[in-house]
Formats: C-alpha cells, sequence, structure tokens
C-alpha cells in the first residue's frame, strides 16, 4: 500500500469516527472497571464496619460478599458489553472502510 | 463422667505409598504427553502455534482461558486463602480477575490490528527489536524463576505427601517431568486443539488439588464412623 493511499484512509472521516469510537468504548469501559475495583478497594480500606453487617439477622454472610462477587460478576457483563459492540457495531464499521479502500 | 480412654485413631492413607495413585499419576502424565505428542504433530507455522491457524472457535478459545485461569487460581492458592484467611483471601481473587476486561479493553485490538501474537512483538513493532525483545523475554524469566520456585515447592510437598517420597526425591522427580513435558511441548508445540490440550493439564492439575482434599475428607468420615 503507498504512503499515499495511507493517507487517505487516515483522513478519511468515517476512518477518524471508527478510530475515536474505538478509543472511547476501550475508555469508558476501563474507567467503568478500575472506578468499580478502586471502588470496592477504598470501600475495604476505610469502611470495614459497613462490609461486616450481617446480610440479616444470625445470617453468617456479610454484606461484603455479595458485594465481591458483585464485582466479579460486573467484570463480566463490562466484558459482554465489549464483546457485543465489538461483534456487532465494531467489526461492521471496519468491514465497510476496507470495502471503500479495497482492501 | 466418662473420660474417653483412648484418643480417636486417625486413619489417614495420606503419605502412604498408595498405589491406585500412582498409576493415575502416571496414566495421567502419559495421556499429556500422547496428546502433546499428537498435537504438534500439526503444528507447522506460528499461527498454528499461537492461534491454531486462526481455527479456533471462541468457545473454544474461552475454554483455554478458563482452563488457564482457574489452574493459576488453584496453584496459587485462592482457596486454601479463602479457608484460613476469610474475606481477605477473597479479595485476592476479586483484582485477579478484574485485571482480565482491562487487558481486553485496551490491547485486544491493536493486537488483532498487527496481526502479532505475543505483547513483546507488538511492543517491538513500533520500537527497536532488540533491547525490546531482550527486556520482554528477562521480564518473563525473572517472572518465570519466581513463580517455579513456588510451584516447585507445591508440587514437592504434593507428591511427597501422597506417594510418600522424601522431599528431595518428590522434587527431582517433579522437576525432571517438568523439563520433560516443556521439551516436548516446545519441541511438538500446541495445534489446534489447544484448547483441549490446556483443558486437560488444567483438569489434571485440579484432580490433584483436589485428591488429598477428597482423602482427608473420607480420613474424617472414617475416623468419625
Amino acid at each position: 500500500m503507498s504512503n499515499k493511499s495511507v493517507h487517505q484512509i487516515l483522513e478519511d472521516p468515517e476512518f477518524k469516527a471508527l478510530a475515536s469510537q474505538k478509543n472511547t468504548v476501550s475508555l469508558v469501559l476501563t474507567i467503568i472497571e478500575l472506578v468499580l475495583y478502586f471502588g470496592f478497594i477504598a470501600l475495604i480500606a476505610y469502611n470495614k464496619p459497613f462490609l461486616a453487617q450481617k446480610i440479616s439477622d444470625g445470617s453468617a454472610i456479610t454484606i461484603g460478599i455479595p458485594i465481591a462477587v458483585g464485582v466479579i460478576f460486573l467484570s463480566w457483563v463490562l466484558t459482554g458489553i465489549y464483546i457485543f459492540w465489538a461483534n456487532t457495531t465494531y467489526d461492521e464499521m471496519v468491514k465497510r472502510v476496507k470495502k471503500r479502500f479495497g482492501g | 463422667m466418662n473420660m474417653p480412654t483412648q484418643a480417636p485413631q486417625f486413619q489417614t492413607i495420606i503419605g502412604t505409598l498408595n498405589p491406585s495413585a500412582i498409576i493415575c499419576f502416571l496414566l495421567f502424565v502419559a495421556s499429556t504427553l500422547a496428546i502433546t505428542y499428537w498435537a504438534a504433530k500439526k503444528t507447522k507455522t506460528a499461527s498454528q502455534f499461537y492461534a491454531a491457524g486462526g481455527g479456533i472457535t471462541g468457545l473454544q478459545n474461552g475454554l483455554a482461558l478458563a482452563g488457564d485461569y482457574m489452574s493459576a487460581a488453584s496453584f496459587l492458592g485462592i482457596a486454601g486463602l479463602v479457608s484460613t484467611k476469610g474475606y481477605d483471601g477473597l479479595i485476592y481473587s476479586v483484582g485477579w480477575l478484574v485485571g482480565w476486561p482491562i487487558v481486553m479493553f485496551l490491547i485486544s485490538e491493536p493486537l488483532r490490528n498487527l496481526g502479532k501474537f505475543t505483547f513483546a512483538d507488538v511492543v517491538a513493532f513500533r520500537l527497536k527489536q532488540k533491547p525490546i525483545k531482550t527486556a520482554a523475554a528477562i521480564g518473563s524469566l525473572v517472572t518465570v524463576l519466581f513463580y517455579l520456585t513456588a510451584q516447585m515447592v507445591g508440587a514437592g510437598t504434593l507428591i511427597k505427601l501422597m506417594f510418600n517420597l522424601p522431599y528431595e526425591s518428590a522434587l527431582i522427580i517433579v522437576g525432571g517431568l517438568m523439563i520433560c513435558m516443556s521439551c516436548l511441548a516446545a519441541c511438538w508445540p500446541p495445534p489446534g486443539s489447544r484448547s483441549s490440550k490446556r483443558f486437560f493439564f488444567s483438569a489434571g492439575r485440579r484432580f490433584w488439588c483436589f485428591l488429598p482434599w477428597a482423602k482427608s475428607i473420607s480420613a474424617i468420615q472414617n475416623c468419625s464412623s
């Protein structure tokens, strides 16, 4: 591929939209994941009594357990969101751009 | 009030020479070697080595990753950590899992776009090849060294416990097996069935982790009945 056509692709509005959408999705999901995890760690660090509360009277399970499982579950959901976006939106956009430039 | 005249006798098969355990172990080693051999014969190119020639389905890849994750977690002793330290142990398992989606969000696309398979290849793609690859290799070797030390101690203790061998010879046997396995895997790299191989490997590891538990449970049951 010549430099000129590389330049053309880089200047292409559809390609630019594709690249910026990709960055946005990656960054937003990463930030959500980090906030989720460090929020959990901060909760452990600064509010232990809250996590140590029993889920109900006479129960052995504390609130901390479902919260920890919830963090795992939400990571799983975020992964699902990314996969869904990549399979439906992103790959389609890549295909379209490639087709236009005869890739 | 009657005091028990005799302390209950603990009956356990842990630490005794157990033929069924040894046969199981040998069968497992033989079958993994056979799978490695069968798999390696099909592998010719880098794409086949790292990605099974692109012939892996999402489910297979997921199984391979899940196998890796579970075997790492069982090796690192999450279950034991949770049982002895309670909630503190649980925090570790959350942290490891959380790292995975982040890796995927940030580097899965660049990796695919470049058509490279390893992190070192990707970084070296835009930078100077030699220093980057040297740094990556040193990083891997340091990690492997520490990981291996812990793994050898763990495996040596397990073999000692199960086969009633002295710790030193258990260590030598495990080390020898590991070297054989890695040499074979390197000479006959994994194939289109990479996921199945990994899954077998990790299933085996889980099996070895569970066996002592099963034994101690049955020992407790024997004792209480």
